[in-house]
Parts: C-alpha cells; sequence; structure tokens
C-alpha cells in the first residue's frame, strides 16, 4: 500500500485516466484487476471515475475563454519577413508587454530593433509616441518608424529603431562600483536624454537601469542611450496606476498619481544615488513604492559626496510640483567643480544652451540650426571628379533655395577636405557638423548607380535615404533630386515657388490637370498628357507625379494593387527628380493616404504646409490624415483652415459634411453640404449626402425637395427615371400618395424596363383606390421580373419582388413559393427583407413578416416603421418590442 | 528570460530577510506572469470593461508586500498558491462590484448545476463556494482558481506550483467535485 500522497496521486489519478479511456462495461473488471492488493485503492479509483462521469466536463475548461499562450508570446518568428521589408534575424528580449527583435531593414540595409507589443496589450501609435518619434538625441534610442503588420491576431503596430549593442545600465551596475568619472559621465549623458525628451513634451514613465544601454563607442567612452520613452506610458490613463518597478518608482506615481516630468525626476534621482554609491536610497515597503521620509533624506545625504548632493536631493521631494526640473539636475552635475578633469565639459555647455533655446526651436522647426557637411564621393576614381562637381553643385542649390532666413549651412566638400573630414564621424568632429551628405557612385550598364544618405551626425542615422539609376545623360537632374533629398529631410524652409514644366511642355501638361480636376476625372486622357509631357520634359517631376497620380485615383476607385504598384514606380521615379516638389509631396501624401498609412500620409501634407502654409489640398489631405487617426479637433481646424482661405472651394465642406455626417451631427452636416451645394450645384455627391441625411432623419420632405433641385440640374438621362421615382418614394412616405403616383408614371415612361418603377406605381395606385390600374402595373412588373428571374436565378431581391407581385395580384400559393425561395438565399439585404415584410403582410402572415423583420438593421427596421402599406406591423407590439430591444 | 523555481525561492527567501533587490527582481520575474493573465482577461473583455492590468498588477503586488512581513514564503509553490488566492479576491472584488461584466462563459455547465440560476448567480455561488474552499483546502482552491480563472494549463501549474502532474490532476478533480456538490445542493439564491 503506498502511503506517500504524491505516489497515491500518481496512481490514483493514472489508472483513473485509464479506466475512463475505456468501454463502461469493461471498467470495473480492469480495476479490481489492478488493484487486487488494495481494496481501499480500488474504492479510490472508482469514486474518482464516477464523479468524473457524473460531472460530465464540468469546469474541465477555463471559466473564461482564454488566447493560446504560446502563441501569444511568439509574434515573429526568426527567419520571417515582416511587411516585405524586414528580416527577423532573433528575438532578443522578451518583456511583460512586448517582444523585441533584432531585424535586417532591407531597404535601408542596415539592422534595427524591432518592437512589437503583445497581442492584447493594445496599438503602440499614441500621440505619446509620436511625438517620441520626432526626438533625435544620442542619448535617446532612435525610433524610426511605427509600421503596421498584417498577422493572425489582427493589425499588429510594431516599432523600428536603432539597433544598440550594449549591456544594460542594470547589469552594469551588479558587476561593481562604477568609477567617478564613469559615473559622472553616465549620469550626465542620462540627464540629458531625459532633459531633451521633456523638452519635447515626452515622458519616460519606467526610468530603471534596466532601460538604459550602455553602448561602447569606438573610443572606448560609453554612449548612454535611455530606451522605451514614450512606451510605458501608452495605457496610462487619468488616474491609472503604472507598471513601473518599485524601487524606482516615485511614490506619487505609485499611489495611483499619472506619469509627469516630477515622476522621472524622481526616477532619475534613484538612479543617480545608485551610480555614484552602488546603492539605492530607498527600500520598498508595504505601503508600496519608495518611501521618503526626512530622515531618510538626512541618512542617505551623508553618504552622497557633498556636490552630488546638491544635484541628487531636489529629485527626492515628496510633493512632485517641488520637485527639481531635469535640466536643474544636469546643471548641477556640470557645474565647473565637477568638470575640472573632464573633456567633456564643452559639449555640456552647448547642451545647456541648447536646451535653453530648445522651446522656440522646437515650435519654430523642431530642430536646432544645422550645418551640413558634404563628404567625399564614394565609389570609383573616374567618377571622383563628376561626384565633387555634384555636390558642389547641390551646395550651392541647398543656398540658393533658402530664402534669406537660412536654416542650414552648408560645409563644402573643398572645406572637409581641406580639413581631413571624410568620414560621418569626422565631420562631427573637426567640422562640427550636425548632418552629412553621403554620396555613392558606381558605373553600372548604361550609367550610374546611386546612394544617397542625408546622416543625422547626433544620431548617426539616415534621415532620408535615395538609392537607384541614373542614365550618364541624365546625370545633371542628381544634383537637383539631392537638394531635394536634402531640403526634404531636414524640413528646410524655402522659397515657395510656382513648379513648372519646360515652355514646350507647359499646354499638354496642364491639359494632363485639368482632367485630373475634371468633374467626373478622366483619367485615361489624363494619363496620355501626362505622358507627352513627360516625353517632351523628362527632368520634371511633375509630369510623372501626374501619372503616378491618375494611377493611384483610378486605384481607389477600382481597387487594383497593380494600379497602385504602377502609380508607386511613378512616384519613385519623380521622387528621384526632386523629392521636395510640392506636387511630389501632395502625391505621395495620397498614396499613403490610400494605402491606409496615415501618419506618413501625414508627414508629406505637413511637408507641403511647411512650405506653403496656405495649401488647400494639403489642409484637406492633413486633415483627412487626421481624422482618420480620431483626431477630429486637428481635422475640422486644417478643414476649416482651407475654407477660411478659400472659400469658393466647395470641397473643404464636403470633408467636413462627412466628418459631421460620420460624426452623427447631422444639424452641422447638413450645413456643410448645404454650402457644398451652394459652391458647386452641378456635381450630385453633396446632393446625395444632403439626402441621406433628410432620410435617416425622416424627413421626406426636405429630401423630396433635394431630389427636385437634383432633377432641375440633371441633364435628361438614364438617372431621370430614377430620381422621379426616388421623388415618388419620398412624397409616397410623406402620404401624398396621388402626387406620388405621378411621379411614378414620369418615371416608367421614361424607363419602362425597371420592375421596380412599376411595383413603386401599382403600389401607389392601390393605395388610392385605382385597383384595375394597380393591376394593370403589377402585371407589368411582373412579366420583367419573371424574364429576370429566368436570366439569373441567383438573386434573391428577384425573387422576392416576384413573390410580391404574386401576392398583390392574389396568386397567394406562388407567392409563398417564392418568397419561401427568396428567404433560403444565404445573403439578404436590406431591399430583400424590406420586401419580404411587405409581402408576408401582403399575404397577412404577421409571424413570417415579424421573422424577416428581425433580421433588418435598426435602419431598416425604421424604414419599415414608416412605411406607408406596413401599418398593421407597425401597430404591432411585437415589432414595436424589437425595435425596443435594439 | 526563464525562471527556474529555484530563482523564485531563494530570491523570497532573501526578500523575507529584507533583501528589498531581491523584492524588486521578484517582480521582475513575476510581471510577465501578471501581465499574461490580464493579457488574457482582455481578449473577452468587453471595450468598456475596465479591469485595467497594471492596476491588477500592482494591487496584487501591494498584496504581496504586505504579506511578506507575515508570511514565511517556504517555496515557489507555496508562493504561488498566495498569489493565485490574492489575485482571485481582487478579480472577485471587481466581479461583485460590476455585476454586468461577463467573466464566466457557463455554456458547459451541467443543467443541475444551472438549477434556475442565471449567468451572474452561477458566478457568484461559485466564488462564494471557492472562499470556502480557501478555508478547507487552499492548495485546491489555488490550483483549481489557477485553472478556471486564470487559464492555466496543467503544465503549467505543475511549473508554478511545484508539484507532480497527477497531484495537479487529482486536487483539479477534488476542487471540481467539491464545488459541483455544493452548486447542486445550494438553494438557488435571490436575494444576492
Amino acid at each position: 500500500m503506498t502511503t506517500d500522497p504524491q505516489d497515491r496521486d500518481e496512481r490514483v489519478m493514472t489508472l483513473a485516466d485509464e479506466a475512463l479511456k475505456i468501454p463502461h462495461s469493461e471498467r470495473n473488471n480492469f480495476l479490481k484487476i489492478s488493484c487486487i492488493d488494495d481494496p481501499e485503492l480500488y474504492r479510490e479509483i472508482s469514486e474518482v471515475v464516477a464523479w468524473e462521469e457524473r460531472m460530465t466536463g464540468f469546469l474541465c475548461r477555463p471559466l473564461i475563454e482564454f488566447i493560446d499562450l504560446e502563441v501569444l508570446d511568439k509574434v515573429f518568428e526568426p527567419g520571417q519577413t515582416v511587411s516585405g521589408r524586414f528580416d527577423i534575424l532573433r528575438l532578443v528580449g522578451d518583456g511583460g508587454m512586448g517582444v523585441v527583435y533584432e531585424a535586417f531593414d532591407r531597404k535601408r540595409e542596415q539592422r534595427i530593433a524591432i518592437k512589437v507589443a503583445k497581442p492584447g496589450f493594445g496599438r503602440l501609435l499614441t500621440p505619446e509616441l509620436q511625438r517620441a518619434l520626432q526626438v533625435r538625441h544620442e542619448n535617446i534610442c532612435m525610433v524610426n518608424e511605427v509600421h503596421t503588420a498584417m498577422t493572425e491576431f489582427g493589425e499588429l503596430d510594431f516599432l523600428t529603431m536603432e539597433f544598440l549593442d550594449g549591456e544594460t545600465l542594470a547589469r552594469k551596475l551588479k558587476q561593481s562600483k562604477l568609477e567617478r568619472a564613469e559615473a559622472l559621465e553616465i549620469a550626465r549623458q542620462l540627464c540629458a536624454g531625459v532633459v531633451k525628451a521633456h523638452q519635447s513634451g515626452i515622458l519616460h514613465g519606467d526610468l530603471t537601469p534596466a532601460n538604459v544601454i550602455l553602448c561602447p563607442r569606438k573610443n572606448g567612452s560609453p554612449r548612454v542611450v535611455i530606451t522605451d520613452f514614450g512606451l510605458s506610458t501608452e495605457t496610462a490613463g487619468a488616474g491609472e496606476i503604472k507598471g513601473g518597478t518599485p524601487s524606482y518608482m516615485a511614490p506619487d506615481l505609485w499611489r495611483g498619481g499619472k506619469a509627469s516630468q516630477a515622476s522621472d525626476v524622481f526616477s532619475l534621482g534613484v538612479i543617480l544615488n545608485e551610480l555614484i554609491t552602488g546603492e539605492k536610497p530607498f527600500s520598498a515597503t508595504a505601503e508600496g513604492g519608495a518611501t521618503v521620509d526626512s530622515s531618510v533624506e538626512l541618512k542617505r545625504a551623508k553618504n552622497l559626496p557633498q556636490r552630488w548632493r546638491k544635484a541628487i536631493m531636489p529629485c527626492f521631494r515628496p510633493k512632485p510640483e517641488e520637485r527639481c526640473s531635469a535640466e536643474q539636475v544636469l546643471h548641477e552635475l556640470e557645474r565647473k567643480s565637477f568638470f575640472r578633469t573632464s573633456a567633456g565639459a564643452v559639449t555640456i555647455a552647448a547642451v545647456i544652451a541648447l536646451a535653453a533655446l530648445a522651446p522656440w526651436i522646437v515650435d519654430a522647426f523642431r530642430s536646432p540650426p544645422i550645418r551640413l557637411a558634404m563628404l567625399p564621393v564614394q565609389g570609383s576614381g573616374g567618377l571622383d571628379q563628376r561626384g565633387r562637381q555634384i555636390l558642389d553643385e547641390v551646395a550651392e542649390r541647398v543656398r540658393q533655395i533658402q530664402n534669406g532666413k537660412a536654416t542650414a549651412a552648408v560645409i563644402p566638400l573643398s572645406k572637409a577636405l581641406d580639413k581631413g573630414a571624410t568620414t560621418p564621424e569626422e565631420a562631427q568632429k573637426i567640422l562640427g557638423a550636425t548632418h552629412a551628405l553621403q554620396l555613392k557612385l558606381s558605373p553600372e550598364t548604361g550609367g550610374l548607380a546611386v546612394e544617397a544618405a542625408v546622416i543625422d551626425l547626433n544620431t548617426m542615422t539616415h534621415v532620408r535615404d535615395y538609392s537607384g539609376h541614373f542614365a550618364e545623360a541624365d546625370l545633371s537632374d542628381l544634383s537637383t533630386g539631392l537638394t531635394g533629398l536634402i531640403s526634404w529631410g531636414l524640413h528646410l524652409r524655402r522659397r515657395s515657388q510656382p513648379e513648372s514644366v519646360i515652355p514646350s511642355a507647359v499646354t499638354v501638361y496642364k491639359s494632363g490637370r485639368d482632367y485630373l480636376d475634371h468633374e467626373p476625372p478622366d483619367f485615361i486622357n489624363a494619363q496620355r498628357e501626362f505622358e507627352v509631357a513627360e516625353h517632351l520634359d523628362s527632368h520634371s517631376p511633375l509630369p510623372l507625379a501626374g501619372l503616378a497620380e491618375a494611377q493611384i485615383r483610378k486605384y481607389q476607385d477600382a481597387k487594383d494593387k497593380t494600379i497602385q504598384k504602377t502609380a508607386q514606380s511613378w512616384l519613385a521615379k519623380a521622387e528621384a527628380l526632386n523629392p521636395d516638389s510640392l506636387r511630389v509631396r501632395l502625391t505621395s501624401g495620397l498614396l499613403h493616404l490610400i494605402d491606409g498609412d496615415y501618419p506618413t500620409a501625414l508627414e508629406d501634407y505637413q511637408r507641403v504646409e511647411e512650405i506653403e502654409p496656405r495649401n488647400v489640398e494639403a489642409l484637406l489631405g492633413s486633415g483627412f490624415a487626421y481624422e482618420t487617426q480620431g483626431k477630429f479637433d486637428r481635422a475640422i481646424a486644417d478643414y476649416r483652415r482651407a475654407i477660411s482661405i478659400d472659400p469658393k472651394n466647395y470641397k473643404p465642406h464636403e470633408y467636413l459634411g462627412a466628418l459631421y455626417y460620420n460624426r452623427g451631427n447631422y444639424a452641422q452636416s447638413e450645413e456643410e453640404f448645404q454650402k457644398d451645394i451652394e459652391l458647386a450645384p452641378d456635381r450630385i455627391d453633396a446632393y446625395g449626402s444632403l439626402i441621406g441625411i433628410y432620410t435617416t432623419a425622416f424627413k421626406y420632405e426636405d429630401a423630396e425637395k433635394v431630389y427636385k433641385s437634383l432633377l432641375q440640374r440633371q441633364k435628361q438621362g438614364e438617372d431621370t427615371a430614377l430620381m422621379l421615382n426616388n421623388i415618388g418614394v419620398m412624397l409616397a412616405y410623406q402620404g401624398k400618395q396621388k402626387e406620388a403616383r405621378d411621379y411614378y408614371q414620369r418615371a416608367v415612361q421614361k424607363d419602362p424596363n425597371r420592375a421596380k418603377y412599376w411595383l413603386n406605381l401599382g403600389d401607389a395606385q392601390r393605395r388610392i383606390g385605382e385597383a384595375a390600374n394597380a393591376k394593370d402595373s403589377y402585371q407589368h412588373g411582373l412579366r420583367l421580373i419573371q424574364d429576370q428571374v429566368t436570366k439569373n436565378v441567383a438573386n434573391a431581391l428577384a425573387r422576392a419582388r416576384l413573390a410580391y407581385f404574386e401576392a398583390r395580384l392574389g396568386h397567394k400559393d406562388e407567392a409563398r413559393l417564392q418568397i419561401t425561395a427568396a428567404m433560403n438565399y444565404p445573403s439578404k439585404d436590406k431591399e430583400v427583407l424590406l420586401c419580404a415584410v411587405e409581402t408576408y403582410e401582403a399575404l397577412g402572415d404577421r409571424e413570417k413578416a415579424l421573422e424577416a423583420a428581425a433580421m433588418a438593421t435598426v435602419q431598416t427596421q425604421d424604414e419599415m416603421a414608416h412605411h406607408p402599406d406596413l401599418a398593421g406591423l407597425q401597430q404591432d407590439s411585437r415589432f414595436k418590442s424589437l425595435r425596443g430591444q435594439r | 528570460m526563464s525562471n527556474t523555481p529555484l530563482d523564485i525561492t531563494v530570491l523570497l527567501r532573501r526578500w523575507h530577510n529584507g533583501d528589498h533587490a531581491a523584492g524588486d527582481e521578484l517582480f521582475r520575474l513575476i510581471l510577465p506572469e501578471l501581465k499574461k493573465i490580464a493579457a488574457r482577461f482582455r481578449n473577452r473583455e468587453r471595450p468598456n470593461y475596465s479591469l485595467q492590468r497594471t492596476e491588477l498588477v500592482n494591487e496584487l503586488y501591494s498584496k504581496l508586500l504586505e504579506a511578506n512581513d507575515e508570511i514565511d514564503w517556504r517555496n515557489r509553490g507555496h508562493f504561488f498558491a498566495i498569489y493565485t488566492i490574492k489575485l482571485r479576491r481582487f478579480l472577485i472584488d471587481r466581479a461583485r462590484k460590476k455585476p454586468t461584466s461577463e467573466l464566466l462563459s457557463i455554456e458547459d455547465l451541467p443543467e443541475g448545476i444551472m438549477a434556475g440560476r442565471n449567468r451572474l448567480e452561477v458566478r457568484l455561488a461559485v466564488d462564494r463556494l471557492l472562499d470556502e474552499l480557501e478555508k478547507e483546502s487552499p492548495t485546491t482552491c489555488s490550483i483549481l482558481v489557477a485553472r478556471i480563472y486564470f487559464g492555466y494549463e496543467v503544465k503549467e501549474i505543475v511549473k508554478n506550483f511545484d508539484l507532480p502532474q497527477r497531484t495537479v490532476e487529482r486536487h483539479l478533480h477534488d476542487g471540481r467535485k467539491w464545488l459541483f456538490e455544493r452548486l447542486g445542493k445550494e438553494p438557488t439564491p435571490s436575494g444576492e
């Protein structure tokens, strides 16, 4: 007999498991044989088995549906290529909320890190993060972009950022106490990073040594990089507690306060304290977070060297509003006493000067004055002279395009060569440059392969890249292309000049644009004109942008991926010629909008607005990009600005009207669409929108008026019959059956081949007591619909209409047959259900009518509630409760 | 990134003996576990259901801090047992405050168990009984909670509670049986 309870469990549960697998009749024998020498065991197992039988799976599964954990953790797999661009190399980190991968970016050809939020941890893109994307600083991990990939979990945001090769400060601190000089250098860089972030309006929220990476530089000194800025606050709504690390967490944060600059400063203080003393100043306690009381403060202060005390202690003040700023900490650290022996003093002074200036700069342009260095051309010797020429041209052009108030100074190649600066690092050190242009040329069949990069020397990352092929004859275009790359990448303020093609191509290019602006646009002719224009002026990006735009807008309507691809290739060619052309950026914005990449689209439009703040097309684009991201206030502001700039333009009203409509604000939507119609009475879109608003609100009389004014504008054509019919419908819903009948009659005269018009006419005639006429109309419609059904059997609506006609003509059996057939179709739209309800009501089958009504959407049920033939149903309490339920 | 039972046991001891760094380290080790649980909840959660995972995580950690002074953590299994109890209490308190939130899917409960109760009533009955079970046999209760509330697989429970698989299965069986018996007997509550 087994005595150990765990052994006992093993025997009982194993045998019970076995027993449950075999047929019922054999169980008892099996157990008796298995427990032959242990009657107690037999009894126990039998009980387990009996209970399992009785409980039939009770609580065998969790009470909550869970996602599978294994799947949850593996977002990407090494070897996988994400978004056709990033090769996942390996998993480097797995945190609670997110996973970090090392990856190779095919486009930029560099090693990067990818951070993905685990499914369930929400999407990454927050206003906080968007601000973080714009911060460029040596001590802040550079986040390149937010991308979205479709995965089996749905859409997943991931961040690409610079790959940091180093160890965490946490690890370093564990190994040994730091040398003073080293500690100071780390402290200083850490502070500088926090200062920059706070100036840019972003918070960290979970600053700990585990979030600080020390990357060795070539000269052996560390580069201190803070990671995860703007990520930890991702979920922190108002009043929500953060999942920070207790020992580094400010007491105010722990108690449920929001992350703030002051809470970051507290964490910063804890890290600095640990850097210099090797110890944390506080311990986590039961009250939660670090405890701060004056006795502790005094004790800790004694352990701190005098000069550090002044920098660190103000970080620990219990009240967040009394704490110092990160800037003040940095300032204290950089007092002379600290830096008597430090070589870093000069750079620090520069950081402080910058810190003082930064608020304006950020407001005005987000970047400090730029010093751009031209680096020697890389590539085969024969191209050296040619490359030098190009760079000189670029330098000259960059100077020219800036209007008086230059934001960028150019350091020409000759000067770089004089001083012996040939690499980005040397350009920064020797020339004091902030940015550099690197150009690589290599011969290729029929021309040159060109690779260019605008490099931010602070972070040593590429702001913009270009790679492509130039024919020998077109090499002169390279300098304009590179100039554009620079002014776009560095957000240079430049003169806004009207963009044009050479004189011989002007007429045909303009004609192409006219085709695009025409209502409705004529993409085929536009494309032809742009092709000719491109042939006449192959050095201008405009015809290429026009070709791309024509393709994109065609894609917008046709939803054809290949057309989009073609558009992208036209746009790439245009960008090679001048990426900073406003027309090119507008086109790029449009492409990104249609592609659903709203942040990039917004960037494109904002670049245009930088150059031309009054560009209505850009304002509409940025407004729309904001709108799709749920930033309605900004969207409305952009649309309103567009209206104030160009009050005669209908488009901003149309955008604004649609925004209000989608937000359920029908009154304002109505106002905008009315202005839209006033300004562009010949376009039909706004009429349709206005009618949509009115019918949603059951304002059939207003809708009728809009139809009538539309009818007056409409040239005679096939739409006329439809318009007449619709006016009839609006009248019928108002109860004006005679007037309705007159309009239906006009409709069938215009187009006698629509069963729907005959149906409506018959209904109106029936309602006013013209029974014989009604019968004729129904019979007319019946014949049309019978034709249709024999031609196209798989049509639920035709079946339903057929049933309706039969019902109205008194052929009840046939009607039942047909309506049953119609309802057997798997997908039944609004029209089918409405027609079915009418048929069942005509047949006197309330039960079935209710059944069909229950399948309809709220809107369709609303329509049923106003339908002139459904009075009986409308009074039925079951129908009322059906609507009440929703 | 994986943690062995030893890690946690050692950390627990060090923490209990006043080593606060061990406390932080422990928190780091447990955090992913807690967040996983929170993440799994989110999947079923309605948009307006306000079970905030960070709140949950912090709440639990404070509870553990409180408990640190009272309890001599023996081992990893002991630690996880306490932790599931704390976490369940927290979840149940939240659910009681928000009776409309849907934590349970009870489609597969036998008819007899439903006994005319609605979903909420079954859930509350289960919760109340679990309080009782916790007093009677805390380990069984923790293991059952880990399974039915936090969705742990048996192998995960084996790892976290440091128990043989069949013992875990036995606890699950006993716990389910215990609940089943009592749910059948319990009068259908109406005033709850």
